[in-house]
């Protein structure tokens, strides 16, 4: 008797697999060409906003040169959360349905939300350095602290995926600790909005004039980078999912030879 | 380093790290197509 148990396999069709790379293209091209235009409206096209030390008013910055890191810092942000988003939704379906497509799809989306989480983070202290000064980290700041234990809680998934071998018992624990997980998602969104004494600003806020993406060209700049970063986390989990799809089917077919 | 420094650094890893992971999940993709 084998000492692991294969999970039963949907066997893909054509058409799905089909329809899963015309989405896998369609994802890419808009992915890349947004993530130009973004670009390209980031250095060309968005003021920059006024120097505190020149003209201290309500949205001046310490540094208006580093502000431009928001255009890649708050977009990698949302797509983590996109990413993990999609994470507890597949271990939710998975859980209902036992079908093993979701739990690849889980899979792929941990990976890709840990990546733009790290870019977060690493690109947050960078912003940090110019904007607080050097090696300012408060872990009283929720904001900070939070975002840190969401990325090491996803960091924590990939490695309990790999610890453990039976496929039905790794799918189904990872589907648990996804859904579990998947609280310190809303904790790091909301941080700064309940503890008042973050020093991170608060982006999206209708009510609060100088939130920053009000001002004309920083709003629009904005708007294409978070799209641009929605398209490509979408793509990256396509392509990550289908290459998990395609890898244990051959694993199943070399099995069953 | 300058503030401008700084800021391409980081804007440059995040393009950098998300191009080489897609071209490496590409590659990966293609290879296992093959």
């Amino acid at each position: 008797m084998p000492a692991q148990r294969a999970m039963a396999m949907p066997s893909p069709s054509p058409a799905g697999d089909r329809r899963l790379i015309r989405a896998i293209r369609l994802s890419g091209i808009i992915a890349m060409v947004l993530l130009a235009a973004g670009s390209l409206m980031a250095a060309f096209h968005a003021p920059l906003l006024p120097d505190c030390n020149v003209q201290p008013t309500e949205n001046c910055q310490s540094s208006p040169v580093g502000q431009k890191i928001f255009y890649y810092h708050v977009p990698s942000a949302f797509a983590a959360y996109v990413a993990f988003i999609v994470l507890a939704a597949s271990s939710y379906l998975y859980m209902s349905k036992e079908d093993e497509r979701f739990d690849a799809f889980a899979a792929a989306a941990a990976e890709v939300g840990v990546l733009f989480g790290a870019l977060t983070l690493f690109t947050g202290s960078m912003w940090g350095h110019l904007e607080w000064g050097f090696g300012y980290w408060d872990t009283r700041d929720m904001k900070l602290t939070l975002t840190l234990v969401m990325v090491l809680v996803y960091i924590a998934y990939l490695i309990l995926r790999s610890q453990i071998q039976d496929p039905r018992r790794r799918a189904r624990v990872a589907a648990v600790y996804g859904l579990l997980g998947f609280v310190a998602v809303p904790l790091s969104y909301i941080a700064q909005r309940v503890w008042q004494q973050s020093r991170h600003p608060v982006i999206f806020d209708p009510t609060d004039s100088s939130s920053g993406i009000i001002t004309p060209g920083i709003r629009e700049t904005f708007y294409v980078s978070v799209l641009a970063f929605f398209f490509l986390a979408m793509f990256l989990i396509l392509v990550r999912g289908r290459i998990e799809l395609a890898r244990r089917l051959r694993q199943q077919t070399e099995a069953a030879e | 380093m300058t503030d401008a420094h700084v800021a391409a650094l980081a804007i440059g890893t995040v393009l950098g790290a998300v191009t080489i992971y897609a071209f490496w999940l590409l590659s990966a993709m293609r290879r296992l197509d093959r």
